[in-house]
């Protein structure tokens, strides 16, 4: 076992779209660190990314309606997304690929910014809008590990893929360095190993990216992870209408704003990004569902309002027990 | 288009163990949910004490304020379906200034409400807590 530093050393890099960092407890062991998770980054791409033409799951599409043989890696992917789609009550789905075309997030969110009025995604964006026909239309086969897609149906698996990504790689490094780790894949955020004496400091706030200044609370965790979902983040417009990247499934529209921030702590980074997302699309009947999952949650509604569930700690380092009364 | 099929694929065996303390979780919660979600739906659940430190109102966009801003007394009232706790006004302890407004343009209020038990399934021990410490990486929404 190695002996933590008195700071964790955190490496950070672009990937998938996004921005992804590592932190080690043990500062020799940082570039190491760096390199499994870049490794895990680009493998999760070249399978899962419906942004590229050569990655495994645009194969799958290309056959659909007939069993595919996939790597391990994408198996897993589907499964857990499936998973989640059932946990969530079909609130988080992997079948809205066709949903985000159509609302004009078909490409990388890099080049979005860049769109023309006459684009073929903003010319898009006015077609009616596309439901998931859901995860019933994926079909897995465990023993022959394939895969069939239904015909028609686009997979995008970025509601899970990078929280998958952040579960992986931390259970990876602390498994095979033996130190204590942080894995944060566009702020969904994992830990693994033995953490600093005073547990990860991880901030909330409406961006990934946002400067240390900007985060509106930090919590501290020893393991588990925490995932944030926002609508305020990612966000492009449309003919003058504003677009973000979380879509209902039912309606395959954007999931209305009735929350602008959700995060929630779990056991694992997918379980914790599952409830942050679901939350978003559930609309006002978050609190209650979240309350019966029994995820640590924290919401902001569109008006700035903050609401903590299931032991979510206060922002002033209140650390006590929630004590809840019924009301008389 | 086909309806939206509730229909449930296959699992695999590997995916079983990672999932078995979800599923705990989730089979935990449905019989939770009864009591949790009757009582927030019912009932209530009711902070019985302001919160000391109410959150920051800057809550969308990224011009948040970074300081946790102090909530004055707070009132009741309800924040989808569960009973939550309203500061009328939020001042920031390194400004004088009696609110913050988002950048979004909602209004600068702010309110902190607190609900649930903390007690469900994996959550019981969670090692979750609020520190004052400068974050080593943000949570947040999938950013550049």
């Amino acid at each position: 076992m190695t002996a933590p530093s008195a700071l964790p050393t955190v490496m950070r890099m672009r990937a998938i779209g996004t921005t992804a960092e590592v932190a080690v407890t043990d500062a020799a062991l940082a570039p190491r660190a760096a390199r499994m998770l870049r490794d895990e980054l680009a493998a999760v791409d070249a399978t899962c990314s419906r942004f590229r033409d050569d990655s495994e799951i645009a194969g799958v599409e290309r056959a659909c309606g007939t069993h595919v043989a996939v790597s391990a890696l994408l198996f897993e992917a589907l499964q857990v997304a499936c998973d989640v789609a059932d946990r969530t009550d079909g609130a988080v789905d992997p079948t809205v690929g066709a949903a985000m075309r159509a609302i004009g997030y078909d490409r990388d969110f890099d080049d979005i910014g860049a769109l023309g009025p006459h684009d073929s995604a903003v010319r898009d964006s006015a077609a009616t809008p596309v439901p998931a026909p859901g995860w019933g239309s994926i079909e897995l086969d465990t023993r022959r590990r394939t895969v069939r897609l239904a015909p028609g149906v686009h997979v995008d698996l970025g509601a899970s893929a990078k929280a998958l990504v952040a579960d992986r790689a931390a259970a990876r490094i602390a498994g095979a360095l033996g130190t204590g780790v942080l894995v944060g894949v566009g702020g969904d955020v994992a830990v693994a190993g033995p953490a600093p004496d005073d547990g990860w400091a991880v901030g909330i706030a409406p961006d990934s990216a946002a400067a240390p200044d900007q985060v509106h609370q930090v919590v501290g965790i020893d393991r588990g992870a925490v995932a944030t979902s926002s609508t305020a983040v990612r966000v492009w417009s449309v003919g003058g209408l504003p677009r973000h990247h979380i879509v209902d499934p039912a309606t395959g529209t954007c999931a209305a704003a009735h929350w602008s921030l959700v995060s929630a702590f779990a056991a694992s980074c997918v379980e914790a990004n599952a409830a942050s997302t679901a939350a978003v699309v559930w609309g006002s009947d978050a609190p209650r569902r979240l309350v019966a999952l029994g995820h640590p949650a924290r919401l902001v509604d569109r008006h700035g309002r903050v609401l903590t569930l299931n032991g979510w700690p206060a922002d002033d380092g209140d650390t006590s027990p929630v004590r809840t009364e019924a009301a008389s | 288009m086909p309806p939206m099929s509730p229909k449930r694929p296959q699992l695999a065996q590997e995916s079983a163990r990672r999932n078995a303390a979800l599923r705990r979780v989730h089979r935990s919660s449905r019989a939770i949910s009864v009591a949790a979600a009757g009582a927030a739906l019912v009932i209530g659940i009711v902070v019985s004490r302001a919160i000391p430190g109410g959150s920051s109102s800057a809550s969308t966009g990224s011009g948040g304020t970074s300081a946790a801003a102090r909530s004055a007394p707070s009132s009741s009232t309800t924040v989808a379906g569960a009973s939550a706790t309203t500061s009328p006004t939020t001042t920031s302890p390194t400004s004088t200034s009696s609110s913050t407004t988002a950048p979004t343009g909602t209004a600068g209020t702010a309110s902190s409400s607190t609900a649930g038990t903390g007690t469900t399934g994996s959550t019981a021990s969670a090692p979750l807590r609020s520190t004052s410490r400068s974050p080593v990486v943000v949570s947040g929404g999938t950013g550049r």
